[in-house]
Formats: C-alpha cells, structure tokens, sequence
C-alpha cells in the first residue's frame, strides 16, 4: 500500500512538476501539516511548512512550552513523596516491633510501594503510547513526503531503499510497543516486586535477564537502523568534534539504560543536523521532537525522583525498599529510553532523506 | 516522657510481685503478669494517639488512599496484639497456644493485606 502511494506521489509530483504546480502542494503539504501531532501544535502554534521555524529555535520553543506546563515533575514529585511517606512509616513501625511483626509490615510496604508505582507506570504507559502513535503517524506522512522529494532529485533507488525500511519501522513500532516492550517491562516490575516480597534473590536475577533482553532490543534497534543506513551510503559528512563530543556526553548523560548507545548513534544526527536546509526535514524533525519531548522529560523526571528516593530510603536503613524503588526506576528508565530510540530513530530517518536530497 | 517512666516503674514492681507471688502461686504470677501487660497497653495508647494522628498527616500530605496504608498499620497492629497473647501464653507454660496465636496472627496479616495484593495484581493485569 505504502508503494502504491509512494507511486503515486512520484506520478503527481512529475505532473504538476511538468505544469509547474506549488512544490509545497506537491508534497502533500496539507496532508502533513494535518497530520502533524498535537503536541507541535501547542508548542509551535506559528509553524508551517513553508516557513518552519529553525532546528535550535524551535528546539528552544519546544523545551519551554513543556516546561511551561508545569507537570513535569508533579507526577514525579507526588510519587516520590508517597513512597517516601511509605518509607519512613515502615521504618519508624519496623523499630517497634520484633523480626515476626517486621517481615509483615515490610510485605505491607511492598506491597504499597508497588502499587504506587504500578499506578504510575500504567499512566507514563498511556502517555508513551499516545507519543509513540503520533510520531508514527506523523512519521509515515513525512517519510513517504520525503521519499517523493528525494526521488524528484534522481537518486531513486537510495530513496525506495531507504522508504522501505523507515516505512517498516513506523508500521512495527506500535505492534513492537504493544506486543513486547510494554509486557516486557511490565513482566519485569511484577518480577522485581515478587522478589521484594517473598525476599528471594533468584526473581529478581530473572528480571535482570529480561531487562538485559529489553536493552538489547533497543540497542540493536539503533544500531541495526544506523547499520542499514550505513550500508547504503546515505550516512556521511563531518563536523567539528567538539561540539560532536559535547553532544554526546549530553545525551550519554541525560538518557537512562540506553544512553551510551544512542549518543553514539546521535553523531550520525549531529553530522547531518548541520546541513539541514530542507524545510519540509525541519518541520518533521520539530514535529517528532515535539510529541516526543513531554513523555521523555516527564518520564524522566519520575526516573531521577525514584533514583533519589531510593538512595533517601537507603540512607534511612530500609535496604529492601530502597532494592525495590530503585528497579522500578529502571523500569522508568526503560520507558524513558524507548521513547528517547523512537525519536532518535525517526530524526536520523529524516536526515538521511535530506542527505540523500542534497547529494 | 513521663508515660515511660510510668511503664518502667509498672514493668519492676510487676516484676518483683510475680517473682515473690509465683513461689506462692503460680496461677497468681501469671494474672499478675497479665494485669502488668494490660496497665503498661493503657499507658502506651495514649502515646499512639499522636504517632497515629502524624501518620493520618503523612497519609493526607502523600495523598495516599486508605487502601494503601491502612492495611500495613493493621498488620503492624496484629503484629503487636499476636506478639503479646503469645509471650503471655509461653509464659503460664502454654507453648502450642503462643505458637497458634503467633500462626494466627500471620494469617490475620495476610487477610489484612488481601486488598494491597489484590490491587497490585489487578494493576499487573491490565498493564500486561
């Protein structure tokens, strides 16, 4: 279906070309202006695909609207502060009673620290989905829009190459979230919390495991995605290597599980991001970006408060707790890298196109 | 302050009378030691009020639900009314007792805690 339509965007682009019709029109402008997400809407309420903004002011625009919002760290906060509460009431009940009395209270915070964060996660669940959805939908309008344009400049074959596989990714990335990620991260949390519970070490190596499993998932994805790209010669180009460098520390840093690899992967990204003239690249760089930023930073923000709540929890001797809390945050740091690789993923897609575009 | 004062001094004489009147008569030294239990209970609950009253804050500032707090000061609660039938029955010799009241008040954690259990696995169903 998506060959029909890339036909047929090529069929209309040479005949309009040929009566010398608006490239914007061409493109499908309207379609992808329609389908970009809600999100870039609120944030960039003034763009357009004619005049998009530019790559850093947009960038800047998006980091404020979200921060603007407020929210980003009260889900994060008010799970923090509960937990906290939980903490320090099974540490000030655990003082009273003998080890019979403790072991019962302990199950009981357990218990209620799980079901505060399984709450949680099922909310930051929805949030990613939504997230994920938009970008893919977006991704598809954009991606067939970018197809179409570099195939105007006669390199065909990379641009069918390189439609096919990102025409794959967008159609799999929501039968991957839905089939696998969620159940594997949700698989590890209910792992992590059995072994909390009945204090038995041997769940927990387990859910080890199936992390393990879930991160290198996401790291072949990268890596397999840049590879492919790689092979057919559409990566290239320089830039200075300290501002590279920066960058990546940046991204190594900020981004949990995964952060490493898709700082390496983000070079392929800052290369390219230098050379970005197309507005049509730009537009769906900021749109992605716009869908993604808000799940990731709040996402985020719930992973560095249950990080520092972990380390409150330890300090305040409830070692097991502090177990707990601190494997549901890399359950939140999963969740965090996924949509962190799902944006990655697409911008690096998007500049590829406009290398391929530019020759 | 003063309420522990008042348990010490009530623990010792306790005490001290269980050990003169249980050469006597033992079933006295163990009423004794059941009255001592019962006036030190007295005492301390006026010490929970507050501690619980700080709790139903932090319950109120976290904006935890009662669902999830409740059942682990209940088993906290079993914990401590268990613990105290069973070192009373050890002490009038009664060891099968203490170990069913001890057994008893693991199962009554348990039930206390059904609901927190239930939640976790109703939440594990609908993520998965």
């Amino acid at each position: 279906m998506k060959k029909v339509i890339l036909v047929f965007l090529l069929l209309s682009f040479f005949a309009q070309k040929a009566w010398g019709g608006d490239i914007s029109q061409q493109l499908g402008a309207a379609a992808l202006e329609e389908a970009l997400p809600e999100a870039a809407g609120d944030y960039l309420p003034d763009m357009t695909l004619e005049e998009p903004e530019d790559l850093a002011g947009g960038l800047g625009k998006i980091v404020t609207g979200v921060l603007a919002e407020g929210n980003i760290l009260t889900s994060g906060v008010g799970l923090c502060v509960q937990i906290a509460s939980i903490v320090l009431m099974s540490a000030a009940m655990g003082a009273f009673g003998d080890s019979r009395t403790g072991s019962g209270v302990k199950l009981g915070a357990v218990l209620a620290v799980g079901l505060c964060c399984l709450g949680q996660v099922s909310g930051y669940f929805a949030r990613v989905w939504e997230a994920v959805d938009s970008i893919s939908a977006f991704s598809g309008f954009l991606f067939t829009s970018l197809a179409a344009a570099t195939a105007a400049t006669g390199a065909v074959g990379t641009s069918g190459a390189m439609y096919g596989i990102t025409a794959a990714l967008c159609g799999g990335l929501s039968r991957l979230l839905q089939n696998l990620f969620f159940p594997g991260i949700s698989c590890y949390l209910a792992l992590m919390l059995a072994s909390a519970a009945i204090n038995d070490d041997s769940l927990s190596m387990v859910g080890d495991l199936l992390k393990q499993g879930l991160t290198l998932l996401l790291k072949f994805g990268i890596i397999g995605f840049t590879a492919y790209l790689s092979l057919t010669g559409v990566i290239r180009g320089s830039v200075d290597a300290a501002s590279v460098r920066a960058a990546k520390l940046a991204i190594s840093t900020a981004v949990p599980v995964v952060g490493s690899l898709m700082a390496d992967a983000s070079e392929t990204l800052l290369v390219s991001a230098g050379l970005l003239r197309s507005s049509v690249g730009i537009f769906g760089m900021l749109g992605v970006l716009a869908a993604a930023m808000g799940p990731f930073l709040e996402i985020g923000a719930g992973y560095l408060c249950l990080k520092l709540t972990a380390a409150a929890a330890a300090a305040a001797g409830e070692k097991e707790l502090s177990g707990l809390i601190s494997h549901m945050a890399t359950g939140f740091g999963l969740l965090t890298a996924l949509v962190g690789v799902v944006a990655l993923l697409m911008m690096i897609g998007c500049v590829c196109f406009m290398q391929v575009g530019m020759g | 302050m003063e309420t522990v004062y008042r348990c010490v001094g009530v623990a010792v004489l306790g005490t001290v009378l269980a050990l003169v009147t249980r050469k006597q008569s033992g079933e006295f030294g163990v009423l004794l030691t059941i009255s001592v239990v019962l006036v030190i209970s007295a005492l301390v609950l006026g010490l929970i009020k507050p501690v619980l009253a700080f709790l139903e804050s932090l319950q109120a500032t976290a904006e935890l639900g009662d669902g999830v707090l409740g059942p682990v000061i209940k088993t906290l609660a079993i914990g401590f009314l268990t613990e105290t039938g069973r070192s009373i029955a050890e002490e009038a010799g009664e060891k099968t007792i203490g170990s069913m009241l001890s057994l008893a008040g693991s199962i009554g954690a348990l039930y206390v805690l059904l609901p927190l259990l239930q939640g976790v696995l109703e939440l594990l169903e609908r993520l998965l």
